[in-house]
């Protein structure tokens, strides 16, 4: 997957939240189980009774449609989930390595030394984020003059307290070995 | 309602759906291998979807065997 260098460690492994890959599954999961809670109250929605009589007499078909269309969004599921899923944060001692999984045929991978880091922000939010303590960590690159974005990473304050420690023990390396 | 029609579309929206189940499969299963940390994770994963989808499947077969001629 990521290959490392020499003497390179890894520190922190991080995924990202999942209640923003929930929020996008969960509609998903409605239109699936939508044809069955029709189903069940049939009776109840006004419609003309020879329609009912179709839906009725046409059960078989409308089951087969039905499952049919549940395969197709779990199919879509996951494919949101690996995309959810491939989406990682990866701190080493020596770099920060953002990789993004953009869709089943792009993918992003990004990455930042330690050395080069000028400044890290958090950010967070809405209510949910701030409840659940989810967000977004911006880290201004000196020497590239670019911002590199990690979206929606639970608790970011512990991630920039790892980076920023780690930022730290190679700032005193280097003086020490200068 | 035309029986034959009803029951060429199911035929075509089946077949649809199989070939959509191997590419998925195919491309999933390629980004689960080529980039997931974990071995282990990546076989449970793979049991999930696979079994999942499988039952799903079945139960279309079992629908589409029994549709009205």
């Amino acid at each position: 997957m990521i290959t490392l260098f020499k003497d390179e460690e890894i520190i922190l492994i991080q995924r990202k939240y999942w209640l923003p890959f929930a929020l996008e599954a969960i509609p998903l999961i409605l239109i699936a189980i939508l044809p069955f809670i029709l189903f069940i109250f049939i009776e109840t929605i006004p419609l003309p009774q020879d329609i009912k009589n179709i839906f009725l007499d046409y059960s078989g078909y409308y089951f087969f449609f039905a499952f049919n269309l549940i395969f197709i969004i779990w199919l879509f599921l996951g494919t949101l989930w690996t995309n959810y899923y491939l989406d990682i944060l990866i701190v080493t001692n020596k770099r920060i390595i953002d990789i993004e999984q953009i869709g089943l045929f792009a993918r992003d991978e990004a990455e930042i030394r330690f050395e080069k880091i000028e400044d890290i922000r958090i950010e967070i939010v809405g209510f949910l984020p701030s409840l659940l303590k989810f967000g977004n960590i911006y880290i201004q690159s000196a020497a590239e003059n670019r911002e590199f974005i990690l979206k929606d990473f639970q608790d970011p304050y512990k991630i920039k307290d790892v980076i920023a420690a780690q930022k730290e023990k190679i700032f005193e390396e280097s003086i020490k070995n200068s | 309602m035309d029986l034959n029609i009803l029951k060429a579309i199911a035929s075509f929206v089946f077949l649809i759906n199989i070939i959509l189940f191997i590419i998925f499969s195919w491309v999933l299963n390629y980004h689960w291998e080529r980039y997931e940390i974990s071995v282990s994770r990546t076989f449970s994963i793979r049991k999930i979807y696979f079994t999942i989808s499988g039952i799903i499947l079945f139960i279309i077969l079992l629908l589409f065997f029994n549709l009205k001629q």
